[in-house]
């Protein structure tokens, strides 16, 4: 009698430990001090630590492209700030290429607009262009979702998450977002520097680099995020076979003809190539592309104008120097951003 | 002798059955449209419809004695392949009012609400990946108007953007529990499918057609 009383209490103790385990799973997000609030709307999509490891794992599995040969992951690598290292432009399936560089991924949560033109509005709906992208997944979305109805383990897995038997797209880009949203980095030496944390402090020419670069690039890159939602013409002129104009394809509108979203500068030094098109390959040369201006443009964007960066050969090193103190090695190595698989 | 309307008979055999509903009947020369049917423009050219699909938003229901007005702000997808999207406000006296009104296509912030759920979701074919948004209305078909091999036009109506927002207010009297949308009005004046017969961009082009579009309903 006193054994199965004690056996009742062991389920009932399991039956607990394991509700209170699943509430206890942490979704990585965090708010670093004195960011601005997130622009994500959290209260349509909570975090939720099981709806992250769906994401994650929905994020590097192929079985979002038409032919599970494409993953998110295959042009958003973790170890090179979640972009396409070496490929001036996306790779889709059947080696089709892309027009655009697959840009970094960090710190979305605090983003309004979304794509080099800033064509998308909305964090979770972004996952969509890329599954469906002709030159990328070229995926249909109900075809995707038959495929993850028919998946013992997705099926399962959107039932204890999303309490559905009946996956809709809406499920699919929550997961995907509970996983990119999620996906924080604010813990580079400069962060460091600037929260005076584990006595951390610049060289002299990360100080050099610091002060060039709050002259010449901080009114285009502002910090804490060094890009966002602005749209800048930078000078480099159209790309005679990518054809891409950039924020006008959106707008209709002339006046946005080859302006390009200011992309974040966190984890920059491992996120080559660089540009909208991936046409530079070196950090070193993008800073002499700015010094190599031809600031008399009218189509530069104002600040470049009105503040041409003249700046010597030890200056741009030193300008390098501070770049690279927004590597943010624990987000680039980050345990629980990796791949993963559902069990 | 007073020739009755095909759409009136129609619609009073389905105010018997259905009293209390809104249903949109898209026609052709004052008959129900149907797909793939072929039918012939003023000038006698062919042209036969595969898609319809559009967004009706905002709903304004207008007593015009007392006054009254109900205002029921939703999102309804019509899809003229699907009958279970033809009739809407199925516990809504549509009797006691006189007057309609309603936005044909989705207003900015239904645009960039990001809700992908119900009447949002992407699988109805209607959301724009590209440029976050929504297709107010599409319409697809085979025209001999269109001098290609295959005669195929394809208008994807849409776009939010100041200047060339294209959703479209309509108001129409509610004589019966039915609004009709006479497609013939568009050929050739809104549209002339010789000079364009694709069209998947906002613009000035999708807004001008759309307000041709607007005129179709009464």
């Amino acid at each position: 009698m006193k054994g199965s009383r004690f056996l009742l209490f062991a389920f009932f103790c399991c039956c607990v430990c394991s509700f209170t385990l699943k509430e206890l799973i942490p979704s990585p997000f965090y708010q670093p001090k004195a960011w601005p609030k997130p622009s994500y709307d959290f209260k349509g999509n909570p975090l939720d630590g099981d709806k992250f490891e769906l994401g994650r794992a929905l994020f590097y599995d192929p079985i979002l492209s038409r032919d599970s040969t494409i993953s998110c992951a295959s042009c958003h690598l973790q170890f090179t700030a979640f972009a396409h290292v070496d490929h001036p432009t996306s790779h889709g399936i059947d080696g089709r290429i892309g027009k655009r560089n697959a840009p970094g991924l960090a710190n979305l949560a605090w983003r309004k607009l979304f794509h080099w033109d800033g064509g998308v509005l909305n964090l979770n709906a972004q996952a969509i262009n890329p599954i469906t992208h002709v030159a990328e997944m070229d995926m249909r979305l109900d075809s995707l979702l038959y495929r993850l109805d028919r998946s013992p383990i997705y099926s399962a897995a959107f039932k204890r998450t999303f309490g559905t038997t009946d996956i809709r797209p809406f499920h699919l880009v929550k997961a995907l977002a509970q996983f990119t949203v999620s996906l924080v980095s604010a813990n580079s030496k400069y962060d460091k520097v600037m929260r005076a944390e584990d006595d951390q402090v610049f060289t002299d020419q990360e100080s050099k680099g610091m002060v060039l670069f709050t002259k010449f690039c901080a009114s285009c890159h502002k910090p804490p995020f060094f890009g966002g939602d602005d749209f800048k013409s930078n000078g480099l002129p159209l790309h005679p076979e990518l054809l891409d104009f950039g924020r006008m394809t959106i707008t209709g509108n002339k006046r946005d003809s080859l302006l390009f979203m200011v992309p974040t500068l966190r984890n920059i030094e491992y996120s080559f190539p660089y540009m909208h098109d991936g046409r530079i390959s070196k950090l070193k040369d993008v800073i002499k592309h700015y010094t190599l201006l031809d600031y008399s443009n009218p189509l530069l964007s104002k600040e470049l104008r009105k503040n041409p960066v003249r700046l010597s050969d030890n200056e741009q090193k030193d300008l390098l120097a501070f770049l690279k103190t927004l590597t943010d090695k624990t987000f680039l190595f980050d345990e629980r951003f990796k791949y993963a698989t559902l069990k | 002798m007073k020739v009755v309307s095909p759409l009136f008979i129609v619609s009073f055999f389905f105010s018997l059955t259905c009293y209390g509903q809104l249903r949109i009947i898209p026609s052709w020369d004052n008959k129900a449209l149907e797909l793939e049917q072929v039918y012939l423009t003023e000038n006698k050219d062919s042209i036969s419809f595969s898609t319809l699909k559009m967004y009706l938003s905002d709903f304004r229901f207008i007593e015009k004695n007392s006054g009254n007005t109900i205002n029921i702000d939703t999102l309804i997808f019509y899809d003229l392949a699907d009958s279970s999207t033809h009739v809407f406000f199925k516990n809504l006296e549509i009797s006691n009012y006189d007057d309609v009104s309603f936005t044909l296509g989705l207003d900015s912030s239904k645009n960039v609400s990001g809700e992908l759920e119900n009447a949002y979701d992407p699988l109805l074919g209607m959301y724009w990946a590209w440029n976050t948004g929504y297709v107010n209305l599409k319409l697809a078909g085979k025209s001999s108007l269109v001098l290609t091999k295959t005669h195929d036009f394809e208008f994807h109506l849409g776009g939010y953007r100041f200047p060339y927002a294209s959703a479209q207010q309509v108001q129409v009297d509610l004589l019966d529990s039915y609004i009709q949308f006479e497609l013939s009005l568009l050929f050739p004046d809104v549209i002339s499918l010789k000079k364009t017969h694709h069209l998947m961009l906002p613009g000035k082009e999708a807004f001008l057609i759309s307000q041709g579009l607007a005129a179709c309903f009464n």
